[in-house]
Parts: C-alpha cells; structure tokens; sequence
C-alpha cells in the first residue's frame, strides 16, 4: 500500500516541475486546448463555447455568496465593454447550487453587469476547467482556443495582471 | 481496474497519435501533523495524514478523457475508520458533436432546483457524489433532452472527518425534458428512479420522483419567476402501499419571484416540502444514509439548516443601492415550519441586514450585518442566536492589502448560553500571496479539557502561476458547521497544514 502511495506523490511531483509564470504566458506550442460546451445563460438564451471561435475569452467561476468573486467580476465587467471590439468575451461562470441560485438574478441586476452570465449549477464547466471547484477561478483563452494561463482567488491588484494579460492575448 | 486501463488507454493514445491532442493536470498534495485537539473525544488526535488528488484530462477534437485518482495514508491510525488507499476515484469519456453529447464513466447531474436530484460537486460542504454509468444528452436552442443511468459514486475519503467511506453502488436512472420558447418561456419535466443497495426492514427499497418546472426568466424587463412542483413514491421493504399512503408518497413545491426596479430588488422565495427526501444507503462515514438531493433553504449559507423533508416556509429579501451600485443595503426574513404537522413542529425566525460600501475603484470594502435567529417548539425556546459580522479590505499601494474579518455569535441551546466567534487580520500581496492571523473561540463546551480559544496563522504563496502553497499552524475550533444547506460536525483542528496545488 505504502509503495503505491509513494509511486502516486511521484508522479503528482513531477507535476511540479511545470514551466509558465502569471506575467509570461505559456508558450503557444505548451497551451492546452479548450473544450467546448454549451450552457444556459441566466436569460434563458444558449450559450455556445463555437461562437467564441476567434476571439479572447475569459472565463470567471464565481458564487453569488463569495466575496472575493464579487469585488473581481465588476472589473472584468468593465474590460468585457472597453475590449468588445479587439474581440475580448469574457463569461461568467455561476457555480450556485440549488440552496444559493435564487439570489444570483438580483446580483446581476444590482451590478448592471453586461457580460453573459452562464448557470453551472451541476459542476459541468467547473469539471472542464476547475476541478478543484474553487471560487474564484478564472481561465484564460486565447483567439485559437487554446488555454493559456488560470488563476485561482483574488486580491486586489490581480485585475491590473488581468488586463496585462488580456491586451496581450489581443494583440497576438 | 478494468476501466482505469480503458481510460488510460484512450487518454494516452489520444496524446500520442493525434496532433491537435492536449494533456492537462492538477494536482492537489496535503501533508498534515495532527496534534490533540482538546475537543474532548478521542479517535482524532495525535497522528500524520498524507493525502494526493491528481486529476488528469486529455483533449482530442470532439474526444475527451479525464481521470482522477486519490491517495491517502494515515500514521498512526487513529482508529479503523482511517484507512490506507489508492483510488481510481473518477473517469469520464466525453464525446461532443453538436447538439449531441455521450458521456461514459463519472458525471454531475442536476434535476430542477436540486429537489428532485442534485449529484454535484460542492467543495464548501465537502459534498463529492457523482453517477457513474452513462448519459446521452441532446441540446438545441429550444430542446433539451437527456438521459442517464448508472451507480452513486461517492468520494471515497470524507475530508472533514478523513474517515473511509464505502461506496454504495446505488443504483438510479432518469431523464430530462425542457423546452425554451422565446428565450423567456422555460418548461421542464424530468424523472428518476433510484435503488438504494443497503436493504433495511421498514426503509425504501425503490423509489421514483417525478417533476416539472416553468421559469419565465425574461416575461418582463422587472420580474421573473420560477415555479416546481414534484411528486414521489416509495416502496417500503415488507410492506405494500398505494401512491397516496403517507409513508410511500412524497411532495415539494418551490416558487421564487424576483423583481428589479433599478437600485431596488425583491426576492421572494416559499417550499413546502412532505415526506420528501432522496435518501440512499448509509455512509459510513456518517452512519446515516446519504441524500441524492439539495432543495432550496431559503437561508443564508452559513446557516445552521434543520433536515429539508419536512418543512414549510417562506423567505422574503430587498436590497436598494446607492452611489452607482457602490453602497448597498440589505434586509432578509426568513421563517419556516419543520415538521409543520408534528407534536415536534419547530419554528423558526431569522431576520438579519446590513450594508456593504465598496470604494477606491472596487479595491477595497466595508461590509456589516447582524440579526437574530430562533428556533422553538410550542412548548420552549430551543435555539436562539444574536449575531454580527464585519469584513473590511483595504487596499494600501500597489499590489498590498490589508484584511480583517470577523463574527461573533451569542446563542443559547436549550437555555443554556455560550458565544462563538473568530476574528482573522491578514496582509495580502497580490501575485505573492497573504499571511493571516486567526482567533477564535467557543464557549459552548466549559470542559477543562476542551479548548474554548484557538490560535493559528495562515500563510499562501503564490509560487509560480501554476504552483501554490498553503500553510496552517495552530488551533483552529471545530463543531457544527454548515455551508449550503449541509450541516456536519467538524473536528477542532491542532497541528500544523501544509497543502500545494499544482496545474500542469
């Protein structure tokens, strides 16, 4: 038992040998490619991860009873409308359960926010892209569809190493 | 085992053959040193724990594969209930040609607002159950279909009590219909069926749940409203019984309406719940049956949330906001009734408000709230609960923040008061990471050989972009915690923690 436990620590450290910083994006050939899904948006609409095709998009895992998500997603909020033209989508990923959705539609409302806002109650974006499930966890894509860098919590500040990173991505 | 090497085979041969193939990880590695806990039982004290999840996914065009295997040791063990495993936990493969979508091995699946089914992944409440077995999914702009079947999946470690649990093999089975008209007009019917393996005189031995719900998301710019009725039937081993006798039926019924009118929303939100419940075979861990579903609570997700099967009720919440969204102001009620038809019915009030003010460009906030809380039988107060909470961050320069939160809580159960608290300042450095420190106290056990204050710190550091580290020393208090509607003991904690996170 012991042995097949130290074989597992293993192969999770070699995992740690991993290149890639938050200022410097991974090499394109090291990027990992995003899957596709499609999820309902708090409008009711379809949302369609194919109609993002050439485009940057950030995805922001949030909860309407998580503070740190709520100070970050106003932010994104902001860049989603001054980067619509460059091709910049950003989404945000609800991650409430049944308990906590019902509140989720007044934060929306309350925050003006423009930016789609996808319903992932059952965990099945947060198990493409989050597997630990945290809140909040953000993810990068670039316009090949390539995931190219994720984040996980927020403090303020990181919306500047965002957005760096957002004007990056648009200009290659 | 079998299907570990399948999804390894199809994994890795999907890397190596195909050229648009990806491979992904993230690792999660735990070391504790667990000391005594003061907490006055024995069993969870004075050992080592060592515990690795690693997660892999690979991508290949419209193919997909994921794994998830979890190792955990305990030195000593503290008692049998600690066990030594390697565990293929999860597998997925994951086919995607639209509108169709198959997925064989582990999946998530929600029915409505979760009261007729919710198998999901709830980190907060430590909650991991997923279907293994299949589902065939159709989804459109104005259709959603599904169907699915297979066995109840537990997480085979509880990670509050680090205690083994065996998997349940429960076997259950459904599908789903919804309809979208407009993008405003949204129907749903659904169904499952669920085999509980563990076989007890007197309990369930099938049971099946059907439902339907209308959300009418966008009639108007100001209101929506979403409306979900759902009836059961059980079968009780060594007993007959029709739809309509009490013990085989159950019924819920859940309605929210929410309206805006610019800086001022309205939630309003009532359940009845009848001898509902989705219970499976018991767990181990816990030696009570699991639950395959999550309604509404109509609470605060911190609360202290009584079992929803029987349980009648009504939440009412308004917020205004001021200064372009920056100042907000919120006022929530609750009441309910568990056990409305009981000699044990208990009430419960919960009124609470407060306000949140953000400033310097969203960097930095001020929030407080406090209320009260009861509960009570016709015959005497059991619960009662004044609390308070204030969380402050302020933004210094440049990438340094400071923060301070804290709660304090003054209860009494059954008569009898105590206070329960903490209180955490931390100076947190963007892209580096934060150093707290955290106070707490209970006073609920006056044993002299409970801890009544707990001292710890707590540093993370954000090693690299893709490798984090978070460390814990001290003493950090237990009891009933609960988050989402899902309420569990949890042990004082005493030692030192040390946990990295690595994504590949």
């Amino acid at each position: 038992m012991f042995e097949k436990l130290v074989v597992s620590l293993v192969l999770a450290a070699s995992l740690w040998s991993a290149p890639a910083s938050a200022e410097e994006p991974s090499d394109a050939g090291a990027r990992k490619a995003a899957q596709a899904f499609d999820a309902d948006q708090l409008d009711g609409e379809l949302f369609e991860f194919e109609s993002t095709e050439g485009k940057v998009v950030v995805m922001s895992f949030w909860a309407s009873w998580c503070a740190p998500c709520l100070q970050e997603l106003p932010h994104l909020d902001r860049m989603a409308t001054d980067y619509a033209e460059q091709g910049l989508i950003v989404l945000a990923v609800n991650t409430d359960g049944p308990e906590t959705l019902s509140g989720v539609r007044s934060i929306v409302n309350r925050k003006k926010w423009t930016m789609p806002v996808l319903l992932d109650s059952e965990g099945a974006i947060a198990n493409l892209y989050n597997p630990r499930g945290t809140n909040p966890f953000i993810v990068f894509v670039d316009r090949n569809g390539q995931i190219v860098s994720s984040h996980e919590g927020y403090a303020p500040g990181d919306e500047a190493e965002h957005e760096a990173l957002i004007k990056r991505l648009l200009a290659e | 085992m079998r299907s570990l090497l399948v999804a390894l085979l199809l994994l890795f041969a999907s890397s190596a053959y195909a050229e648009d193939a990806t491979l992904s990880a993230t690792n999660t590695f735990t070391a504790e040193v667990r000391g005594d806990n003061q907490n006055g039982t024995e069993g969870d004290d004075d050992y080592t724990a060592v515990i690795n999840r690693l997660t892999l996914k690979g991508v290949t065009g419209a193919l997909s594969a994921g794994l998830r295997v979890d190792a955990f040791g305990f030195s000593p063990s503290p008692t049998p209930d600690f066990e030594d495993d390697v565990i293929l936990e999860r597998f997925e493969l994951r086919f995607r040609q639209k509108p169709w979508t198959l997925v064989g091995g582990d999946f998530y699946q929600q029915l409505g607002r979760g009261i007729a089914l919710s198998m999901r992944k709830e980190d907060q409440a430590t909650i991991d159950t997923t279907l293994q077995g299949g589902l065939v999914e159709l989804k459109t702009r104005e259709h959603h279909a599904a169907v699915f079947g297979g066995r109840a999946n537990p997480a085979n470690l509880d990670e509050i009590s680090q205690h083994f649990i065996e998997d349940t093999n429960d076997v259950m089975a459904g599908g789903l219909y919804d309809f979208t008209q407009l993008e405003a007009f949204d129907t749903g019917v659904y169904g499952v069926f669920i085999t509980p393996t563990e076989k007890l005189l007197g309990e369930r031995t099938k049971q099946h749940t059907e439902g339907i719900y209308v959300d009418l998301n966008g009639l108007t710019k100001h209101a929506a409203l979403y409306l979900e009725v759902d009836l059961q039937h059980r079968e009780l081993l060594g007993q007959s019984c029709s739809f309509f006798e009490e013990d085989c039926s159950g019924k819920a019924a859940y309605a929210a309406l929410d309206l805006s009118f610019g800086d001022f929303s309205v939630l309003a939100e009532g359940i009845t719940l009848e001898a509902f419940e989705q219970r499976g075979s018991r767990n181990t861990a816990l030696n009570r049956s699991f639950e395959y579903n999550q309604p509404p609570t109509l609470e605060r997700i911190d609360q202290e949330v009584s079992p929803m099967r029987d349980v009648q009720g009504a939440r009412l919440k308004a917020e205004v906001t001021f200064l372009e969204q920056d100042l907000l102001f919120t006022v929530d009620g609750v009441y309910k009734e568990i056990e409305p038809d009981s000699p044990a019915r208990v009430v419960l009030m919960h009124g609470f408000g407060g306000g949140e003010y953000s400033f310097q460009e969203g960097r930095s906030r001020l929030s407080a709230s406090s209320g009260y809380r009861q509960e009570a039988t016709d015959k005497a107060t059991v619960k009662t609960m004044v609390h308070g909470e204030a969380d402050y961050l302020q933004w210094l320069w440049s990438k340094l923040s400071l923060h301070l939160s804290a709660r304090h809580e003054s209860r009494t159960l059954e008569d009898d008061p105590f206070v329960r608290g903490s209180a955490l300042l931390g100076v947190e450095w963007t892209g580096l990471g934060s150093l707290t420190f955290e106070f707490g106290y209970d006073t609920q056990n006056p044993s002299a050989d409970v801890a009544n204050e707990f001292y710890a710190g707590i540093a993370t550091l954000e090693l690299m972009d893709n490798l984090s580290a978070r460390l814990v020393g001290g003493t950090q208090r237990g009891g009933l915690r609960c988050i989402a509607g899902v309420c569990r003991d949890y042990p004082a904690f005493s030692g030192v923690s040390g946990t990295l996170v690595a994504r590949y």
